[in-house]
């Protein structure tokens, strides 16, 4: 005889386990307090952290300074992690502002389906700074502060046409994800820098989602289809330690000092990058100013909250190319060279 | 009906891949070379590795989901426990693979646990387990990514003569684990409580066994393939293995074996692991958009899954006559 009669009471069991572990996933990290209320702990406010994901080494960077100034600002922050689902991350923010939090700052997984966010934080009166991801519509936005996703990889670019000099150059564009703004725009601005320079052809272009293996994969295909490439444009430094082992494979280094090397140039300014700088391997990183992003949202909030309308509602902080002759005098403006 | 070349869905497969390769040699003449075929059962590596583990758990007539998690999760205890130096400086030692293996192995003893006492289905509790390795591997890294050198991305790069090590690690346990399926009776085991439960029970077979065998040595699979994985792209990202059970069983569907249970083998599996990374590369080579390569793995695995009730229907009637007719 089949013990039938157990498997509705475990199955309930294992259903609200499943529900409490998911909903505990969904609230604070380690070093964030959460305490009731909108007041927090005495003399200061509490702001609501809205983060599209947390599994992202650039996301764990804009953490440590969101932590770190909020800090010196006396500001409490909460955070939530949608777990890259725009719905999740919309119900978060609403329960943010059914909290009254002082403010809310958001990285938004979806920068259309941000708008409802946007209208419902004005709604309750509530400071909203987005940041890191432009909204597709910031007429109404409170704040938006992030990087220039365009003009970093037209920095990139820029690169790549001043130390070829007009040498013939054979370059794979690796792409971040291509329903993302700075992806597009990351892609984009490095085409336009590049699309002057009769010397150098985009020989292969390849989507990888932020994903370090695909960047590998498309590394390795674009090898076997041009033996002769010598460029490697990646918007993001994660993809840099699996190009490095691809080129040592076919024999090609990366080596800046090396007369035959293959260029390299990346985009966050984050610890890989600064390594791969320092060890001579990467032509330029583009370092976007997250200290100063996430300083500026949390200042916004905070002025928000004291009913002070911040002077600009979009700002686009430009990125800092910097190479391994100029780390020397760059070296402190460089987040990820910190540390 | 010895003797006679048998049209099974290997066969179909080793076929499919002739077409596929030429299709793209014809479009990319350097597609077809001998360090682009070697390069492409790189890539296949992770995924034929962990496709020869899933068919053990398929044969079952169980599924495992948590295979990219468990890859997550076993090379990043691995890593942390057995290397030195810093986050993004980081020297790993030999080590690493017996580590490796030990927590693949533990995690897929779990999951057989958790469905054996539980006694329910293996979608439901690897989609938990799913979660739950995952979850453990980002509270260690802290969603940090780990760069790495040493032991284990010299291992995975090394070659042996003309081809690479991994490679001919894919290719000693495949044969291995066919061997063990096809004439050790703990393999025949597995075929049998797949493919007839209640004359598997009426014999005195045990399920439970088969299951810890099985989602064991999947386990086991899953953390070779992380290994093989985490040492070519030189890192652990949080997002490794995200998509991974897709790939892995849409291999092994398309190498021919049953989601039903109790019929296919490991070649299949193989085979189709290779096929899905020869489209890849090829999408690759053609520069065509990698979305495409996601239509294209989602349609080969629903004609597959279409196919196996009628081959199955097939080689049923076969053995009817065959049986009749001896």
């Amino acid at each position: 005889m089949k013990p039938t009669h157990l498997h509705l009471p475990i199955g309930v069991a294992v259903a609200v386990l499943a529900l409490t572990a998911s909903a505990c996933g969904t609230t604070a990290s380690p070093g964030s307090s959460s305490s009731g209320g909108s007041g927090g702990t005495s003399g200061t406010i509490k702001v609501g952290v809205a983060f599209d994901k947390m599994d992202d080494s650039f996301r764990v960077g804009e953490k440590k300074y969101l932590d770190q100034y909020a800090k010196q600002m006396g500001i409490d922050l909460v955070y939530q992690d949608a777990q890259s689902d725009a719905q999740k991350q919309s119900s978060q923010v609403q329960s943010f502002i059914s909290q009254k939090v002082a403010g809310i700052i958001e990285i938004p997984w979806d920068t259309q389906a941000v708008a409802a966010d946007i209208s419902a934080a004005k709604a309750a009166n509530i400071p909203l700074a987005i940041m890191d991801q432009q909204p597709s519509d910031t007429s109404s936005v409170y704040f938006y502060v992030g990087g220039d996703p365009s003009s970093d990889g037209k920095m990139a670019g820029d690169y790549l046409v001043k130390s070829a000099a007009g040498k013939p150059i054979k370059v794979l564009e690796l792409q971040g994800s291509l329903n993302n703004v700075n992806g597009i725009e990351r892609s984009k601005g490095f085409e336009d820098a590049v699309a002057s320079a009769s010397n150098i052809s985009i020989v292969a272009k390849a989507p990888t989602d932020w994903k370090a293996d695909k960047a590998l994969a498309a590394t390795q295909n674009a090898l076997q289809s041009n033996p002769d490439l010598n460029a490697v444009y990646a918007p993001w430094t994660g993809a840099l330690p699996g190009i490095y082992s691809s080129l040592k494979a076919a024999g090609k280094t990366a080596a800046v000092a090396d007369p035959n090397h293959v260029y390299t140039m990346s985009i966050n300014g984050d610890q890989i990058g600064c390594k791969y700088v320092t060890s001579g391997d990467l032509g330029v990183d583009v370092a976007t100013p997250v200290e100063e992003m996430a300083k500026q949202a949390l200042q916004a909030v905070k002025d928000g909250a004291a009913g002070k309308a911040p002077v600009q509602n979009v700002v686009e902080l430009p990125g800092l190319a910097y190479t391994p002759a100029d780390l020397a005098e760059n070296r402190s403006k460089v987040w990820g060279c910190q540390g | 009906m010895k003797g006679k070349l048998q049209i099974n869905s290997s066969t179909v497969l080793v076929l499919f891949l002739v077409v596929v390769v030429i299709g793209f040699y014809l479009a990319q003449p350097t597609f077809l070379s001998f360090s682009n075929m070697n390069n492409i059962l790189i890539q296949a590596a992770a995924a034929a590795i962990a496709a020869v583990g899933m068919t053990f758990v398929v044969l079952l007539a169980d599924i495992d989901l948590s295979v990219g998690s468990i890859m997550s999760l076993s090379t990043v205890v691995a890593v942390s426990l057995t290397s030195t130096g810093s986050q993004f400086d980081t020297t790993t030692s030999v080590w690493v693979v017996p580590v490796a293996l030990l927590v693949g192995v533990l995690c897929g003893l779990a999951n057989a646990f958790l469905i054996n006492r539980l006694k329910l289905n293996s979608l439901i509790v690897t989609l938990g387990t799913t979660s739950v390795f995952l979850g453990a591997a980002l509270t260690i890294t802290q969603a940090g990514t780990l760069v790495l050198s040493g032991a284990l991305t010299d291992l995975v790069a090394l070659r042996v003569g003309a081809v690479n090590l991994v490679v001919l690690v894919v290719l000693v346990l495949a044969a291995a684990a066919g061997l063990f399926l096809k004439y050790r009776p703990n393999g025949r085991l597995i075929y049998a409580v797949g493919g007839d439960l209640r004359s598997a029970h009426e014999s005195g077979l045990s399920q439970a066994k088969a299951r810890y065998l099985g989602f064991g040595f999947l386990g086991a699979c899953s953390a070779i393939a992380g290994l093989i994985t985490v040492g070519q792209v030189s890192t652990i990202e949080a997002n490794l293995g995200a998509d991974f059970a897709f790939t892995v069983i849409t291999a092994v569907v398309i190498g021919g074996t049953s989601l039903f249970g109790g019929r296919g083998g490991v070649l299949g599996s193989v085979l189709g692991a290779v096929l899905l990374a020869t489209i890849g590369s090829g999408l690759n080579a053609i520069n065509a958009s990698p979305y495409v390569y996601d239509v294209v793995r989602g349609t080969i695995l629903i004609l597959a899954v279409l196919a196996d009730p009628i081959i199955s229907r097939v080689t049923s009637r076969r053995a009817l006559l065959a049986a009749r007719h001896a």
